[in-house]
């Protein structure tokens, strides 16, 4: 077979793993855990992973793709169909838009900038399902969610980082 | 940057273009998103087939994930089980002996309730049978209170069916695939569920609202109702037999003048151990139907 040929679909499959890892975190975010009260403030994986790799490889995360994890957590979770589509959309927007800043700046940074990301997605998406349901939702479970995903951030980030490592700038050389 | 300019010449090539587009895509998929938030509010049959065939699709590698989890927390509880073993043991015979004598007045109890019910030409209620199933999914949402089981349509489960554990109820089935379905659970702020108060027999709806309690509305505002009373489904409606256990009423406000203006249940389900769920193939009596138009229109599709 053509090497060249081989090569390029070696870049193409591993281009895959990000977009792959970031379903596979969906579907782990909402395992039933045996921890007790763990399952309505499980960590948001899939933010977690749509920020690293808006930051790291937006190349490797295209929109439609986002797209794509937004539904498939919208439909997993159970949650009005499109309001986990758009929040992500609009987190990956703005993660994009400071991937120049952050880049090449150190991990703490970084992690804050998460923060931020984290606040504001939480709050869209606060804001989305209090007009959905005509009331004004209790955010208590929410805001234990979002700063468990904020501390849990550097864990999955590095793990993510060695990932890309291994597998997905390996296809370049 | 090192990244970039060690990317593929294909990959260069193409990059620019894929900006272009990106951006261009990027405001057609908020577009999109914003259609199915109003599409998914009007609860289409065609985004019901979607949502319903995608996890259908994704529930092989939820059940293979949820697996190694469930062993996990097995363990735990087999270490933690073996250490309270004895004092276990001790709580188990007193119980034993408490239900020796539950039984005998059950006993009692039952053959008297033959002999009424054969006086007064009773119809019985059909017996329930029900299918076993499962959690695979959990919600991961905050605002959301639902789960995912591993069967569907093929096992006979369908929409509207109740779902319960052996403590009480868990919630009603809500979509339905081939192979998987979704539980709303009583606890989510869209349930409402026909209730009954064992002891007065009035009867009230269980409405969900996000938190571990549920509340109790549309309850008679002079009801002796007390801190304790068990809740059980009414039936009423006819989707859900009648007699489950739901929970205990451990809240009830009073106004000054002894109107009751709010109460909570606490649900008898241990929601951080939610395993396994009977989904109950009682037959609808008298469940609301599809308006006939909607019907119509599913038919020619």
């Amino acid at each position: 077979m053509n090497p060249s040929l081989m090569a390029q679909l070696d870049d193409f499959t591993r281009g895959l793993v990000p977009l792959g890892i970031t379903f596979v975190l969906v579907l782990v975010e909402t395992l039933p855990l045996p921890m007790p009260g763990m399952g309505a403030v499980a960590p948001a994986l899939s933010l977690i992973a749509l920020y690293h790799w808006a930051i790291y490889r937006p190349d490797l995360m295209p929109a439609i793709g986002v797209f794509a994890v937004g539904a498939l957590l919208d439909v997993v979770t159970g949650a009005s169909l499109g309001v986990n589509t758009l929040v992500l959309l609009i987190v990956y927007a703005m993660a994009l838009s400071q991937r120049r800043f952050l880049l090449d700046k150190p991990f703490s940074l970084i992690w804050a900038g998460f923060v931020l990301t984290a606040v504001f997605a939480g709050l869209l998406y606060w804001v989305i399902l209090s007009l959905l349901n005509n009331a004004l939702l209790n955010p208590t479970r929410l805001i234990v969610q979002l700063g468990i995903t904020v501390a849990i951030f550097p864990a999955v980030s590095w793990l993510l980082a060695r990932l890309q490592q291994a597998v997905v700038r390996d296809a370049q050389t | 940057m090192r990244v970039k300019d060690s990317a593929g010449s294909l990959l260069r090539l193409t990059t620019p273009l894929r900006v272009w587009s990106q951006r261009f895509a990027f405001f057609l998929l908020i577009i999109a998103a914003i259609g199915m938030i109003v599409l998914n509010r009007a609860d289409t049959a065609f985004l019901e087939r979607f949502r319903t065939s995608v996890v259908d699709t994704v529930t092989p590698a939820l059940e293979a994930f949820s697996q190694p989890v469930d062993a996990i927390g097995n363990l735990g509880d087999g270490i933690r089980n073996v250490t309270a073993l004895l004092e276990e043991n001790e709580r188990l015979r007193a119980e034993v002996a408490a239900l020796r004598r539950w039984r005998e007045e059950a006993q009692a109890l039952k053959s008297q309730n033959e002999t009424f019910r054969a006086l007064l030409n009773y119809v019985p209620d059909a017996p329930t049978r029900f299918v076993s199933a499962r959690v695979i999914a959990d919600s991961g949402s905050a605002f959301v209170r639902s789960v995912v089981v591993n069967g569907g349509a093929n096992n006979g489960i369908r929409k509207g069916q109740a779902a319960v554990n052996g403590d009480g109820l868990v919630g009603r089935v809500a979509d339905v695939g081939e192979r998987s379905a979704r539980l709303l659970l009583i606890t989510d702020l869209n349930s409402r569920i026909p209730v009954l108060l064992e002891r007065t027999r009035d009867r009230a709806i269980l409405a969900g609202d996000n938190s571990i309690k549920p509340r109790l509305v549309y309850l008679p505002s002079h009801l002796p109702i007390a801190v304790g009373d068990r809740v059980v489904t009414s039936g009423h409606g006819g989707i859900f037999p009648p007699g489950i256990p739901v929970g205990k009423v451990s809240s009830v406000r009073r106004s000054s003048d002894g109107e009751i203006t709010g109460a909570t249940v606490k649900p008898f389900v241990n929601w951080n151990r939610l395993e396994l769920v009977r989904v109950l193939q009682h037959e609808p009596s008298g469940m609301v139907e599809r308006p006939p138009d909607a019907q119509a229109a599913e038919q020619s599709q």
